[in-house]
């Protein structure tokens, strides 16, 4: 009946199924047009035929309704070195495994949290013992009880400003306070001359006297 | 000072000291070589274990810290929540730092088949991982290593601690021709 195949139907579609004859090849619905008009005068035979040609039809409707290929995929160069890196990505995993049981574990540790105050720059010099400095202030005393011997420049007393200042009194009544500053030549007369005018007062042997604030200081001899 | 004195004297320089300090520094603080000092640092480091306090090291520099077991109850002290569980990237990642370090971005996306900028950008900002210095090869790319963060984050007082994966270093090995 078909270019291609005479026969059974049942045989057709065997061949079909297997891929021996193209379905999209057969014109399906004039070998069903065929078929259904070939009457076999028993009911289940003709149900099975019935059945075979809706196989038929399945098969040409899957066949025409197939998408179409989908274009190969590129196929990837994979150099040594790929394959390498590969290697130890695989090697990897179980570092991966061992972090992850690590982090699992739920240990963890901490710092101090405060910071202290470190001075930048380098240590200061170590502190010198209580001994070797005693040891150093020796030996220093022993170099000096060896030099001449040591003479503080003596400065003025208050009995030599109390002396000058009697001197100055003597053969007159009374004598100003500025005139005795006059006669200081540094600060330390000045402060012990003022000394040996007070000391003066408190022992009665001479008095002071001011007519008016801001005036001249007059020292009497009492 | 006798090695007593001197292991004592580096433990307090190492409680006191905000940052962590490597064996030259320390034998400095001290007054002793550092030959000596790395010595009594070790004894220090094995002698503190099983104590509260752990000694830990860092790419060459030494700092004290809680021990990793007592995580969550010093946790709970400090009131500090529990930080944010890494992703599946980002651990691999970190591995890959860990195991490898110091290693180039290149190496790691070569290796992980990814761009994977984002992930030691992120590492980077929760302090796991650090710039370390540069490679010598063209363009001199950064390299990137492990921090103290990362020994605190997973417990382990050195990265030495970490599960010896000798295959995975054997395998870079050739792979770089880079001696360790």
């Amino acid at each position: 009946m078909l270019p291609v195949f005479s026969g059974p139907l049942g045989d057709l579609l065997e061949l079909v199924d297997r891929g021996l004859i193209s379905v999209e090849d057969l014109p399906v619905a004039e070998v069903v047009r065929q078929c259904l008009a070939y009457s076999l005068g028993d009911v289940a035979q003709e149900a099975t035929l019935v059945a075979l040609c809706c196989r038929l039809v399945l098969a040409k409707a899957r066949a025409v309704t197939r998408p179409p290929a989908r274009p190969m995929e590129p196929i990837a160069v994979v150099t040594p070195d790929m394959r390498r890196y590969e290697e130890v990505r695989q090697g990897l995993q179980p570092a991966v495994a061992a972090l992850e049981d690590l982090a699992a574990r739920g240990w963890r540790s901490f710092r101090r949290r405060h910071r202290v105050s470190v001075p930048a720059g380098p240590p200061p010099p170590e502190a010198v013992p209580l001994e070797a400095l005693a040891e150093l202030a020796r030996r220093r005393l022993k170099e000096l009880a060896d030099e001449p011997h040591y003479q503080p420049d003596a400065g003025p007393t208050i009995q030599e400003m109390v002396a000058r200042v009697l001197e100055v009194l003597k053969g007159q009544r009374r004598v100003a306070f500025s005139q005795l500053m006059a006669l200081c030549r540094d600060r330390l007369e000045v402060i012990l001359t003022f000394l040996a005018v007070l000391e003066l007062m408190r022992q009665g042997v001479v008095d002071a006297q001011q007519e008016e604030a801001f005036a001249e200081i007059w020292i009497e001899a009492v | 000072m006798d090695r007593g004195g001197l292991k004592a004297a580096l433990e307090a320089v190492l409680f006191v000291s905000p940052d962590s300090l490597d064996t030259e520094e320390l034998a400095r603080a001290v007054g002793c070589r550092a030959e000596e000092a790395e010595g009594l640092l070790q004894e220090l480091a094995v002698e503190l274990q099983g104590r509260g306090v752990r000694l830990f090291r860092a790419g060459g520099r030494w700092f004290l810290a809680t021990a990793p077991e007592l995580g969550d109850l010093v946790e709970r002290f400090l009131g500090a929540g529990r930080p944010a569980r890494l992703s599946r990237a980002a651990m691999e990642t970190l591995a890959l730092v860990a195991y490898l370090q110091p290693v180039t971005r290149a190496q790691v996306e070569a290796i992980r088949g990814v761009d994977s900028w984002g992930v030691i950008q992120s590492l980077m900002e929760r302090g796991l991982v650090e710039e370390v210095g540069r490679a010598n090869g063209p363009g001199r790319p950064l390299l990137f290593g492990t921090t103290e963060a990362f020994l605190l984050h997973f417990g382990i007082s050195g990265i030495e601690e970490l599960p010896q994966l000798e295959e995975l270093r054997e395998l870079y090995r050739e792979l770089t021709g880079r001696d360790e």
